[in-house]
């Protein structure tokens, strides 16, 4: 655009006398590369509301969709651990020389197996009482940063 | 009108209302705290809105007058308004070395003009709206709007240049 143009539309800007596309064409000329040195002072207010345009509303995690995963992940948990714990005892049930379904050959070697099969179920509780951990995690940080309503 | 549908109507403007309280009440959290308080007021009215030729316009003057009552209201509790867009030990507009040429400086400049000039610098710069629809907004009428907005730009390039002259004279 013409500097003489630029001017004039300026002079006008300040009046509060310019059209929207006048100031379209301000816009267009401050923020392209060919500004003159004496109007370069300018170039950061239409810097300013050329970024003030881009703004939008934040959008967060609704409390009912966090809930609600809330209780999916204790449902998941609760499933892998009664699963787990079912698994194990079916991998033991094949002793060919057991007759009694779920029994052992010595008390030793039953003490150890119930000592394997309480280990493996603490285990699987620890996972899932981990990632409520996480999910506690999450819920602190969100109320450090938004106003509980 | 169900909950979807509202939403439908509403989403398209919900950033303009955000930008519009931002600019009078400065912290983006109180921003939407005030968006969401218009968009239930709204909601109470939703029967009522088909009587409305612009929803836009009935919903940027609902945020308009619900930012201003609660910079009213922190007036008169005289509480400090505190956020984090200001340096706690500057007052007035004395500007740091660092702002020099940046956008924050302009931010400054712009949240220190009176309430209605600000209103009408977000409306015509930022949104560029035409004076109908910022008279509409604002209830004033376009001469009005024209003078104010005159003076508020006026008002901020006076404080840029003093600063750039500032700047040039330690260099």
């Amino acid at each position: 655009m013409e500097l003489n143009l630029v001017e004039v539309y300026l002079k006008k800007y300040f009046e509060g006398e310019t059209t929207i596309a006048e100031e379209q064409a301000l816009q267009t000329y401050f923020l392209s590369k060919n500004v003159a040195q004496h109007l370069k002072q300018y170039v950061p207010l239409f810097e300013y509301y050329e970024q003030q345009k881009e703004i939008q509303m934040p959008l967060h995690v609704t409390e009912k969709s966090y809930k609600q995963s809330m209780i999916w992940m204790s449902v998941a948990a609760a499933i892998l651990i009664i699963f787990s714990f079912y698994t194990f005892e079916f991998q033991e049930s094949d002793n060919l020389n057991s007759n009694v379904y779920g029994s052992f050959d010595t008390p030793e070697k039953a003490f150890a197996e119930t000592q394997k099969a309480l280990n493996l179920l603490s285990e699987k509780v620890n996972v899932g009482v981990q990632s409520m951990e996480r999910m506690n995690e999450y819920e602190q940080s969100k109320n450090k940063i938004f106003k509980t309503n | 009108m169900n909950q979807k549908e509202f939403m439908q109507l509403v989403v398209p403007f919900q950033s303009k209302l955000f930008r519009l309280a931002k600019r009078l009440l400065v912290s983006a959290e109180e921003a939407e705290d005030a968006c969401q308080e218009v968009l239930v007021k709204l909601w109470n009215k939703k029967n009522d809105l088909k009587q409305y030729n612009s929803l836009e316009a009935l919903a940027y003057t609902m945020t308009k007058n619900f930012c201003l009552d609660q910079l009213k209201s922190k007036r008169a509790q005289n509480l400090q308004i505190v956020h984090n867009n200001y340096a706690e030990n500057n007052s007035g507009l004395q500007q740091n070395i660092e702002d020099k040429n940046s956008l924050d400086w302009i931010e400054k400049i712009i949240n220190q003009l009176p309430e209605q000039q600000r209103v009408i610098i977000q409306l015509r710069d930022i949104e560029l709206l035409d004076y109908d629809e910022i008279a509409q907004i604002t209830e004033m009428n376009p001469t009005a709007i024209r003078v104010a907005l005159s003076r508020a730009r006026k008002t901020v390039r006076e404080h840029m240049i003093k600063t750039h002259q500032y700047g040039i004279k330690l260099s």
